[in-house]
């Protein structure tokens, strides 16, 4: 007996019928042990590899026919099925499957780590500023609700930082309008936080702590250099942007695809955090240099207060650079 | 698609009369086999994941049938395959629709939010209908022993069970809930058929309360414990220094929170999944499923680490491990001689061509 073996079902019923399979003068004959079928080789669909699978082929009137996966039709393939034909060839070896591995890595880790940042910057340098203004303002309002106290500063230190502050403003871009808040907060400790739309808050126990003007000077400049790289704005859509990135990777994996999204995406966060300090901190030192504040100051107090607030996390978990590493920078 | 060409005839037509002498019914119970392998998945699915990023989605359609070809090929039942014979080009419709909608939706919701928050209304009244032609080309594009699946649920009853029904779940602050979810599963198995073998589930309702009830005592509890330890950790370590990162002892409430309610949820899932199929009916066969809730926990766990560790590249492995434990758990208890699942030839064949022209292809997990 020639050709193949076959399983037949009628599409009546379930019941798999073994038949012997093979194509002669244009038709496709099958055979069981009491029956025999002829269908034109041009009514008969065969679906496409898939691995070790058999492949069912359609007959008309709802009877398939499974024939094992090295089963082929002697008619010429049309475009979907030749591009199948090509994706099984890459399937069935581990080359092409590792090659494809690398470059996915690759491209997802590409896309995180230069992709979605230079994306965000772009949309958020071309975002509304009433956008942004709004949100600070709204930031500002809930924490001084739940966190923050009036200042206890005289009005005369506050003008001396304010004129400070104003110079660094001026060095950074004479036409932005950025401000300078005056706050305390025992609970948060010694401080300072940019807001979006051009708010920078210094609460009293910074000012405090400082052993030195220049000190609080050089925070300030780093704190615009948040401002001016718009930060807060482009960390928003960056997080959003890569969870969603990661999410459609490792996602629908798990029916809990949060959770394993949920990791990925907390590393992302704290990397994009300490790469924005890092170029926070870059405009600072130039506001530094242009206002004539010397940059050791910075690296003292930053030194100062990680061994006083020493967290013990590991440093591809924290959202900030270790002080050593900042430091290194200031001396270039 | 489906292509049965009424104008070219069989050369000899099918005989539709099954003249084979009876057999000895054999009622033993019959075990699910799955036969997928994490190797052979991995190359398949690394190679279709690449193609679908490089061409930004569009050979996503491809590769959703060929994985669903896969696990459901390497399905097995009493000698006979499942088989999933879904055309891409009808699920690329149903994409770019869905695709189309949340950009619609996401752009006006920054240029106009209003809009957009007008728009949610109109989709939310047509979410039943959308599921249920999901339903219908998830069936009808499903096979097993060579013979389509279907489903004939009515739209009406859609809006029934997945509309007006959850509407009262916020009115009775939850309660009703777990009933809500019973009848959703019910309508979804209970339209279902195979050839014309229609399936059938009537849940009993108090031990799907008892399973939410149970469920919702264990977060509770769980949470209580997580605040506790968090308290404790905020008098010890001092809270609220957002420049800082906190200290040991608030990961460690966090991490047991996530681990809580994780094994809550599979508790849930792994419970209301037995109970489901235990209850199924398919002519006068039943089902009989042994899933274990710390099995599937250590599956879930040792998965998601697995997942982890490998960046991702162990989502193959993940998913042939879980089918795997899934079909060895699950047997058919035949009621009678299981070959005689019948369709009607022909009309069958039409019907499933009606049904697809009108269905469309989304997924939901359920």
């Amino acid at each position: 007996m020639t050709g193949v073996t076959g399983t037949y079902h009628d599409g009546l019923t379930s019941h798999a019928r073994p038949v012997r399979v093979r194509v002669e003068d244009g038709l496709l004959h099958l055979e069981s042990q009491d029956r025999a079928w002829a269908f034109p080789v041009a009514a008969v669909q065969l679906e496409p590899r898939l691995g070790d699978l058999p492949r069912r082929l359609d007959l008309p009137g709802g009877a398939s026919c499974l024939v094992p996966p090295d089963f082929e039709l002697p008619v010429p393939a049309d475009a979907p099925a030749r591009m199948e034909r090509w994706v099984n060839e890459l399937e069935v070896r581990w080359v092409p499957a590792l090659v494809a591995a690398a470059a996915l890595l690759v491209l997802v880790w590409g896309s995180v780590v230069y992709g979605v940042p230079a994306a965000a910057k772009v949309v958020a340098q071309r975002m509304n500023p009433a956008v942004e203004r709004q949100m600070g303002a709204q930031a500002l309002s809930t924490l001084d609700r739940i966190a923050l106290k009036p200042s206890a500063l005289s009005e005369a230190r506050r003008q001396a930082l304010t004129n400070r502050f104003a110079a660094l403003v001026k060095a950074a871009s004479p036409d932005a309008a950025y401000t300078l808040q005056f706050r305390s907060s025992p609970a948060i400790g010694p401080n300072a936080f940019a807001l979006p739309g051009g708010t920078v808050v210094l609460l009293d126990e910074l000012e405090k702590t400082a052993q030195h003007d220049d000190e609080i000077v050089a925070v300030l400049a780093h704190e615009i250099g948040h401002l001016v790289g718009r930060h807060t704005m482009r960390h928003v859509l960056q997080t959003s942007a890569a969870g969603v990135l990661v999410a459609a990777v490792v996602g629908d994996v798990l029916s809990i695809s949060s959770y394993a999204a949920a990791l990925p995406a907390f590393l992302l966060e704290a990397r994009y955090s300490r790469a924005f300090e890092l170029e926070a901190d870059r405009v600072g030192f130039t506001l530094m240099d242009a206002t004539g504040v010397d940059r050791a100051h910075f690296v003292r107090f930053l030194t100062r207060m990680e061994k006083e607030h020493a967290s013990g996390v590991p440093g591809f978990l924290s959202t900030h650079p270790r002080a050593e590493e900042r430091s290194r920078a200031a001396e270039r | 698609m489906i292509d049965t060409p009424d104008d070219v005839p069989p050369v000899p037509a099918a005989p539709p009369v099954d003249d084979r002498p009876p057999l000895p019914v054999d009622l033993s119970p019959r075990p699910f086999v799955f036969t997928g392998t994490a190797g052979e998945y991995f190359r398949i699915w690394i190679v279709n994941l690449l193609l679908s990023v490089v061409t930004l989605g569009i050979y996503s359609a491809w590769a959703k049938v060929r994985r669903l070809r896969y696990f459901y090929g390497h399905t097995s039942l009493d000698g006979r395959g499942f088989g999933y014979h879904a055309s891409p080009i009808a699920i690329l419709k149903g994409r770019l629709i869905a695709y189309a909608v949340v950009m619609v939706l996401a752009v006006l919701g920054q240029v106009a939010p209003l809009a957009a928050s007008a728009l949610y209304l109109p989709l939310a009244v047509l979410m039943p209908i959308v599921l249920v032609r999901a339903f219908r080309f998830r069936a009808a594009n499903s096979s097993y022993g060579g013979i389509r699946f279907g489903f004939d649920g009515l739209e009406s009853d859609a809006y029934r069970v997945f509309l007006f029904l959850p509407m009262t779940v916020p009115l009775t602050l939850g309660l009703t809930y777990p009933l809500v979810v019973k009848r959703q599963r019910e309508y979804f198995v209970s339209e279902s058929r195979h050839g014309h073998s229609q399936f059938g589930l009537d849940l009993p309702t108090w031990p799907v309360y008892r399973i939410y009830v149970l469920a919702g005592l264990a977060l509770l509890s769980w949470f209580a414990i997580g605040v506790a330890t968090f308290v404790g950790a905020a008098a010890v370590e001092g809270i609220g220094r957002p420049e800082s990162m906190p200290g040991p002892s608030v990961w460690l409430a966090v991490a047991l929170l996530y681990a809580g309610m994780g094994v809550t949820v599979v508790a849930v899932r792994t419970a209301f999944e037995n109970l489901v199929w235990n209850h199924t009916l398919i002519d006068r066969h039943r089902f009989e499923s042994r899933l274990r809730v710390r099995d599937m926990i250590w599956l879930y766990a040792s998965n998601l680490v697995g997942i982890a560790l490998t960046l991702g590249m162990g989502v193959p492995w993940a998913r042939i491990r879980m089918a795997r434990y899934r079909a060895q758990v699950l047997s058919l208890i035949p009621g009678g001689a299981l070959v005689t699942t019948a369709a009607e030839g022909g009309l069958d064949a039409a019907a499933t061509g009606a049904e697809l022209s009108d269905a469309m292809d989304l997924d939901f997990g359920l």
